[in-house]
């Protein structure tokens, strides 16, 4: 293992020297930094030309001025990597230090949503192959694959910040827009569910008539301003997202998994009073984490009880429960959050943002407050780059699922009698997510230095802004900077998919080479 | 009993329905105080006389946090600040101008203005005194401590003498050398000084403590008397770094931003925005009368999202490069206004005649006005065909009346349509030759002048190539122009090379390689000044030379400050010649489109800065 990964650096380093020393040299000869200084009409040019080429090293040729930056990035072993400088003068380490959070805020979202939402709506595709959903799914990602972002982001912010906005000052739903999202939700759901026309129907009507119900009151109660669960609704929602979660991992007639899970969602609803109380305190990390250790812990109090054999997957779907109960509870909050910040003078009812990081306007410590604020900024970019990237997935979510369905070890699982969910969760499912690692790793790598278009349409100053600036002002020493964390990033997510590998394929396995 | 129930529900029925509608309307929130503003490019520094920080952004904030004796105003008129203090002429000969700041004004920091803060400007601009003061020879590049670009500019050569201080620190003079009816534009304007000196000295932090920061005022004056070199020298360090900053963080030195304007920074967030507060001891202007308490200043440079982000009133003014598109959107959007109209500048077709003064190379084009008398005529003749089948009133209609309705094609060289004395003007002006029928006609008769000299071009065949200079390649508006330009002249035979220069900015538009270019004059405000220099062979651009006829008519305005109709009588006849030796055509006054959000009163288009000159007006109704 330790080899494995020892020969697997060794190489990392050897491709980026070398794609670097490659890199340098082109860039090096595809302009040149002095042409804007030759049409100047400057009478100090003269000067300026000698201190750009003293500042840049152009004295030295290319091929040997690269060892002068590598000498720089070296010191990275002894703790002081040297990047250069930019042209404006900065320390280009500096610079992606500032760019990078900001890259990774805007792409991190986006990937893991496009993600989740993809492979689930892929696994649904495959099982309900060549439905009448599968063929719009497939529609709906061939479409998103074909959509440029900026456009894509033009119609986000006209429908989802500027109209949601213009709706906020008067948040009254008309009857046709509530009739209207019912029947799309009830198609929607009525597809998934629907196998026979009996189960399509009950699907489509129980969905149907509950969104309808919920934007009815949602309207009547002026709950767009003023949200919030409530700890009667949080209660019920913990109790039905116990038996889901169960469902969906050991099936609800396991029974100790399902009493973990209960006793979970049942501590849970009861710790919503304290933790209201906790919220309002002015460090939210500290109660965060702590939160979050008390779940796990919580989760294995109750495996320990409930289940005597096999505590593994019982303590799993435990753990889960408490996780997404934690994450309603947070979404509460900010919930009640939502309602202070919207009526406040720095927002005025506009609280989607087309552009920006944050609200220069608001100048608060509240922790709630600012995270609110962080997130709706990053509501719409999220939202653009999940529409784009969900599509890859589906489709390769789909296509593998349905090779593996083929495999005779399947119907090896369903001749011995194993239920469904079973066979699609734990015999399918997971090797269906080997080759789409590859594509979910190499994807994040990407991401870092691809999202140059995003973050101009939304005023983000990440990655990809840095990248244009350095083309556009032939800045060797940010390229290279940039360069190098994209390059490492690639180079680690594919160490990174080669161990997840043997982690998910029991027929893969890293060691030295030699066994 | 069953009334008793019956007014229970009713009574329950109401209480319900109050609720509900209570809960629906949405509390009301207090009127705005805070205005959006949106640049393109990132704050890097609060001195923008250097090369590398003389950005928009930067210049914008110092327009908030600095007032001078004058600004302009929204009809490119120089208003006198008498808040700050005045400026008389005490003698005319040579022109000496008397400077008194008015007692009692201060900086941010509750120093006292004086004249001392007028002299930074000297400084910094003076290459005489740089020279003196052993500080650099600004004509020797990169010799100079301070970096400025002020050396190069038209006050070092007309203040060559030192200006004097009075006995109260109060009142500076100035003495220029030459006579220069433009004189307020040279006026220097005051600088913190004493924040300098602190700053060298390796202070951190404004005090209010007035004895330090008197001091160091005072260190800055002696300083500048006694020209002492290595203070000086030191200064000039700081000069040219501690103004920069890209955010502020706990290591930020507020000394560097001392206001005397309405606002002063409060926080710059890094490539994201600078916000500005009231500065609370503002004097120095016009008293507030709006209600605006916080300026923030967003870096947005995508013009789609600029533009969206004005619909969701994330900004409150968005000024794009006016293009047709643009207005219609800007107009088309609910609840945002537009404002503008005219601009202060005005495009115009010249046309090269020989070499220009002081030029290496020699122009040999179509044009060129040299040669017997026969090759003149026909060069003449030719320019003439030119400017004739250029179409105006064509490129006009679709490329400038989309944004601004009221646009005309401007057949003045010197006055807009839109002034008093224009129609005035043009009817002597000679430029009916090139208005006389239908572009049609005009285009026909250009034709007849080229085939005089070139006998096998028609409309389909072009009898000769005019290289013409017009832009970058990006200029949108510019292209559609040339395009248009393109198709007109080919009707009259004349085949318009023009594909543009993406050097544009950084090139020098006189250039032999050309036989024509178009482009932009921004007009300054005082009038009489404007034209006459700029077209005598010395000053203009196309190797013009009238200048036995325009030069006794142009002497008068450049001497001193004349009778409007004097002025008036001697620019139509100058435009008269020119008109007639075929120099070149205006062909319409730029047009301004500007969305504010409708809620916000009091923005108006200024001459420069555009947006910020009037801060104290701004008001938000809702």
């Amino acid at each position: 293992m330790f080899g494995f990964i020892a020969r697997r650096i060794g190489v990392l380093l050897v491709i980026l020297f070398g794609s670097s020393y490659l890199l340098y040299n082109l860039q090096a000869l595809s302009g040149d930094p002095l042409a804007d200084f030759k049409t100047s009409r400057d009478p100090e040019v003269e000067s300026q030309i000698k201190a750009t080429i003293e500042q840049l090293r152009l004295d030295v040729p290319a091929p040997l001025r690269y060892f002068i930056w590598l000498r720089g990035v070296l010191g990275i072993f002894i703790g002081q990597p040297d990047f250069g400088k930019v042209r404006t003068g900065e320390p280009v380490g500096e610079i992606l230090l500032d760019a990078i959070p900001v890259t990774i805020r805007l792409v991190f979202g986006a990937t893991i949503i496009a993600i989740l939402l993809g492979i689930t709506i892929g696994v649904v595709t495959a099982l309900r192959q060549y439905s009448r959903f599968d063929y719009s799914m497939t529609f709906v990602a061939f479409l998103m694959f074909s959509l440029p972002i900026f456009w894509v982001a033009v119609l986000l912010k006209e429908f989802m910040a500027i109209q949601f906005n213009n709706f906020l000052s008067e948040p009254n739903i008309p009857t046709g827009w509530i009739m209207g999202i019912s029947g799309f939700i009830a198609l929607f759901f009525g597809a998934i569910l629907g196998r026979s026309r009996r189960t399509f129907w009950i699907g489509f009507f129980s969905a149907g008539a509950f969104t309808a119900l919920l934007l009815a009151v949602i309207d009547a109660r002026g709950w767009i301003l003023e949200p919030g669960i409530g700890p009667i609704f949080f209660a019920i929602m913990s109790l039905l997202i116990a038996f889901g979660v169960t469902q969906i991992s050991m099936g609800v007639g396991h029974k100790p998994s399902l009493f973990a899970s209960l006793s979970v969602a049942v501590v849970g609803s009861i710790s919503y009073f304290p933790m209201q109380a906790l919220f309002k305190r002015e460090s939210q990390l500290p109660v965060l984490l702590g939160g979050l250790v008390v779940a796990f812990v919580v989760a294995g109090i109750a495996t320990f009880i409930f289940a005597r054999i096999d505590r593994g997957p019982v303590y799993r779907t435990a753990s889960i429960t408490a996780f997404i109960i934690g994450i309603i509870m947070i979404v509460d909050k900010l919930m009640q959050t939502w309602g202070p910040y919207v009526s406040s003078g720095e927002v005025q009812y506009r609280p989607v943002p087309t552009i920006g990081e944050r609200n220069p306007l608001i100048e608060t410590t509240d922790f709630w407050v600012a995270l609110l604020d962080t997130l709706l900024h990053m509501f719409l970019p999220t939202v653009a780059l999940t529409l784009i990237g969900f599509a890859g997935y589906v489709r390769y979510t789909r296509g593998t699922l349905l090779d593996v369905l083929n495999q005779d070890y399947i119907r090896t699982a369903r001749a011995k009698g194993l239920n469904e969910r079973t066979v699609i969760m734990r015999h399918a499912f997971r090797n269906t997510m080997i080759p789409i690692v590859t594509l979910l790793v190499v994807d994040f790598a990407s991401v870092v230095g691809g999202a140059l278009i995003t973050e101009n349409v939304f005023a983000w100053r990440g990655m990809g802004t840095l990248f244009r600036q350095a083309i556009g002002t032939f800045d060797l020493n940010l390229l290279m900077g940039i360069f190098f964390v994209t390059a490492t990033l690639a180079l680690v997510a594919n160490l990174v998919a080669d161990l997840l590998y043997s982690a998910l394929d029991p027929r893969v396995r890293v060691g030295s080479g030699k066994s | 009993m069953f009334k008793k129930t019956t007014t229970r529900i009713l009574l329950g029925t109401v209480a319900a329905a109050a609720l509900i509608g209570s809960a629906l309307v949405p509390a009301q929130a207090a009127t705005r105080d805070t205005i959006v503003l949106q640049e393109n490019n990132f704050f890097g520094s609060f001195n923008t006389s250097k090369k590398t920080t003389n950005v928009v952004i930067n210049s914008t904030v110092n327009s908030l946090m600095g007032m001078g004796f004058w600004y302009y105003n929204d009809e490119a008129d120089i208003v006198r600040n008498t808040d700050f203090g005045t400026y008389t002429i005490t003698n005319r000969k040579p022109l000496t101008v008397k400077m008194t700041v008015k007692p009692g004004r201060v900086w941010s920091d509750g120093t006292p203005i004086t004249a001392v803060d007028l002299l930074l400007s000297h400084v910094i601009c003076s290459p005489t005194y740089s020279k003196a003061a052993g500080i650099g020879d600004p004509s020797k590049s990169g010799d100079t401590a301070f970096e400025s670009t002020c050396y190069t500019g038209t006050y070092g050569k007309l203040v060559t003498k030192e200006p004097a201080i009075s006995g109260d620190r109060m009142s500076l003079t100035l003495t220029f050398d030459s006579p220069t009816p433009d004189y307020q534009l040279y006026l220097p304007g005051p600088s913190a000084v004493h924040g300098l000196v602190l700053m060298t000295d390796g202070k951190k932090g404004v005090t209010t403590n007035a004895s330090v920061n008197r001091n160091a005022k005072t260190k800055f004056y002696n300083a500048y008397l006694n020209k002492d070199t290595a203070y000086l020298k030191k200064l000039a360090a700081c000069w040219n770094n501690c103004y920069d900053m890209s955010e502020t963080n706990e290591k930020t030195n507020n000394l560097a931003y001392i206001s005397n304007g309405g606002f002063i920074v409060s926080k710059i967030v890094k490539n994201n925005s600078v916000t500005l507060v009231r500065n609370t001891r503002y004097n120095s202007g016009p008293k507030f009368t709006g209600n605006v308490q916080t300026v923030i200043i967003r870096s947005i440079d995508n013009p789609t999202a600029a533009l969206q982000a004005l619909k969701n009133k994330e900004i409150d003014v968005y000024s794009g490069q006016a293009t047709a598109d643009l207005a219609s959107q800007l107009r088309a959007m609910p609840g945002i206004r537009t404002i503008g109209g005219n601009a202060n500048a005005w495009e115009h077709v010249d046309l090269r005649f020989d070499t220009t003064f002081g030029e290496k190379d020699t122009y040999k084009g179509v044009f060129a006005d040299k040669g017997t008398a026969a090759e003149k005529a026909r060069a003449l003749d030719l320019r003439r065909a030119f400017l004739l089948a250029w179409p105006r009133d064509e490129i006009v209609e679709k490329i400038y009346q989309p944004i601004n309705p009221s646009t005309k094609v401007m057949n003045s060289i010197f006055y807009f349509p839109e002034q008093p004395a224009y129609k005035q003007v043009v009817a002597n002006n000679g430029s009916d030759y090139y208005t006389d029928g239908t572009q049609a006609e005009r285009t026909a008769k250009a034709l007849a002048l080229v085939k005089k000299h070139y006998p096998s071009a028609s409309a389909t065949t072009a009898g000769f190539d005019v290289k013409f200079n017009w832009g970058t390649p990006t200029n949108a508006r510019r292209v559609a122009t040339i395009a248009l330009a393109k198709a007109a002249l080919a009707k009259a035979g004349i085949n318009l090379i023009a594909p543009g220069n993406a050097n544009w900015n950084a090139e020098p538009i006189v250039s032999s390689d050309y036989d024509g270019q178009m482009f932009a004059w921004v007009k300054t405000s005082i009038q009489q000044s404007i034209g006459c220099n700029g077209y005598t062979y010395e000053e203009n651009l196309t190797g013009y030379n009238g200048d036995s006829v325009i030069k006794p008519l142009c002497d008068p305005l450049v001497e001193e400050p004349q009778e409007n109709s004097l002025v008036i009588k001697n620019l139509t006849a100058i435009e008269k010649k020119m008109h007639d030796d075929a120099y070149g055509l205006s062909v319409a006054r730029h047009a301004n489109v500007v969305g504010v959000n409708e809620d916000l009163d009091g923005i108006r288009l200024g001459f420069y800065p555009q947006i910020t000159w009037n801060f104290w007006e701004w008001k938000f109704t809702k």
